[in-house]
């Protein structure tokens, strides 16, 4: 056989084979990954629509809702909106919201508001790349304390270096910003959106918020 | 050369004469960048270690088969298909670890470790023996790594956290509840610092031994 033949013929099978190979394993974990997936985005709208009066950041509550939000969920602008249920009421939402102009990038997080009153029920931030040790301290629940159970008129939703309530963490005054950037998009929801979260129909599976 | 070592000699050289980390300096990549816990270290490790044994062991079997001009494309293939499933595997198992890896474990792909052990060793070696390399590489490479990652911890937030996965984990704080932390050492500099006094241990060790 030439040598080029064999060159074309072995690199094709083992290629091949390889393909084969990982569409098997491809198979078999692919429905785990996704059950992962959507345990962690359950655990984390749980987080933030706990089942307490006036919750505390830093402790662990068992879910005011006994739906699944995760498939009930509206879009509003760009933002991916969890209508979190008790019977049929919606006790509380959990919007996706993209922290714009944070230190690197922006941040997206997950910010639960209650339905009745508007209190911000929780924080949780899902993907950001700020500094260790320093932007990332907006995901410790010592600095979200601040903030979660507060109404939206209670405070001054802005950073002390601005003239509101909420303490900036020192050395990350952008970061802090921008996490009250997508308190502010989620509490704007809240308000003005109110109809089409109480009747607009819930996305279908697989179906993303891409700002239309 | 490599052919007269002994068994144990063979996994031995990997953890200490040709430890991938500390005297070769290949794959310094992921070995500065997710060493910022002592846990992301192991799981680096042992991800790496799994790709590099499995490639070995296939590459040295093929070995024969392998036309010389398309050997470097072939070991490409069968190391992208052993990260790929690692990262499948990851992402369906151990959930947490394969968020706090991210990119990192795809990217082992391009670990000079894995194509270099490929290449000047499983090319050229018996499947034992080319097996028990991967072994010695795979234990010095993890242990590097971990001894990396927990010196970085430690110091940079008093921690040492050997497991992690749910509501279970094995953390010790070594430094006591209230240490402050040091920034620089969890940070990218804080690895180049760490690896620097490794490895100048490392000689120091070597040159005593020798003497």
């Amino acid at each position: 056989m030439p040598e080029s033949v064999k060159m074309i013929l072995v690199l094709t099978l083992i290629a091949g084979a390889a393909g084969l190979g990982l569409s098997a394993v491809n198979d078999y974990t692919k429905p785990l990954a996704e059950a992962n997936n959507r345990n962690y985005t359950l655990t984390s709208i749980n987080t933030v629509i706990p089942e307490a009066d006036i919750p505390d950041a830093c402790k662990k509550y068992a879910a005011a809702f006994d739906n699944a939000p995760d498939r009930d969920a509206i879009c509003v602008g760009a933002s991916t909106v969890y209508r979190g249920r008790k019977g049929n009421n919606i006790v509380g939402i959990a919007v996706e919201a993209i922290g714009e102009e944070a230190y690197s990038g922006t941040i997206t997080v997950l910010v639960g508001i209650r339905m009745s009153d508007g209190q911000l029920s929780g924080l949780k931030v899902l993907k950001h790349a700020e500094t260790p040790g320093l932007g990332s301290v907006m995901t410790k629940c010592e600095f979200q304390q601040q903030m979660v159970g507060k109404g939206p008129t209670d405070i001054n939703w802005t950073v002390v270096k601005d003239g509101g309530d909420v303490n900036q963490i020192s050395g990350a005054t952008i970061t802090s910003r921008s996490l009250l950037n997508a308190i502010h998009k989620a509490q704007e929801i809240w308000k003005n959106n109110r109809d089409d979260i109480l009747n607009q129909k819930p996305l279908a599976q697989g179906e993303v918020c891409n700002g239309k | 050369m490599a052919s007269k070592e002994t068994t144990v000699g063979e996994i031995l050289k990997g953890m200490w004469r040709d430890n991938p980390v500390l005297s070769l300096l290949l794959g310094l990549c992921p070995t500065l960048a997710v060493t910022n816990s002592a846990y992301n270290g192991i799981g680096m490790g042992v991800a790496t270690g799994f790709v590099l044994i499995c490639s070995n062991i296939l590459i040295s079997i093929l070995k024969p088969i392998i036309p010389k001009s398309v050997r470097i494309p072939v070991y490409i293939v069968v190391i992208a298909t052993f990260v790929t499933i690692v990262d499948m595997s990851l992402k369906a198992f151990m959930f947490e670890l394969s968020q706090s890896l991210g990119l990192f474990v795809p990217l082992i792909v391009v670990n000079c470790v894995i194509m270099g052990r490929a290449e000047a060793f499983a090319s050229r070696n018996t499947v034992f023996r080319s097996f028990l390399d991967a072994i010695g590489m795979t234990l010095g490479f993890t242990l590097a790594l971990f001894v990396l990652g927990a010196i970085r911890e430690i110091i940079g937030s008093g921690t040492l956290t050997l497991f992690q996965m749910g509501e279970t984990e094995i953390k010790f704080f070594v430094l006591g509840k209230n240490y402050p932390g040091i920034l620089v050492m969890i940070l990218p500099p804080g690895a180049f610092l760490a690896l620097g006094f490794m490895l100048a241990a490392k000689n120091a060790i070597q040159r005593r031994l020798e003497r």
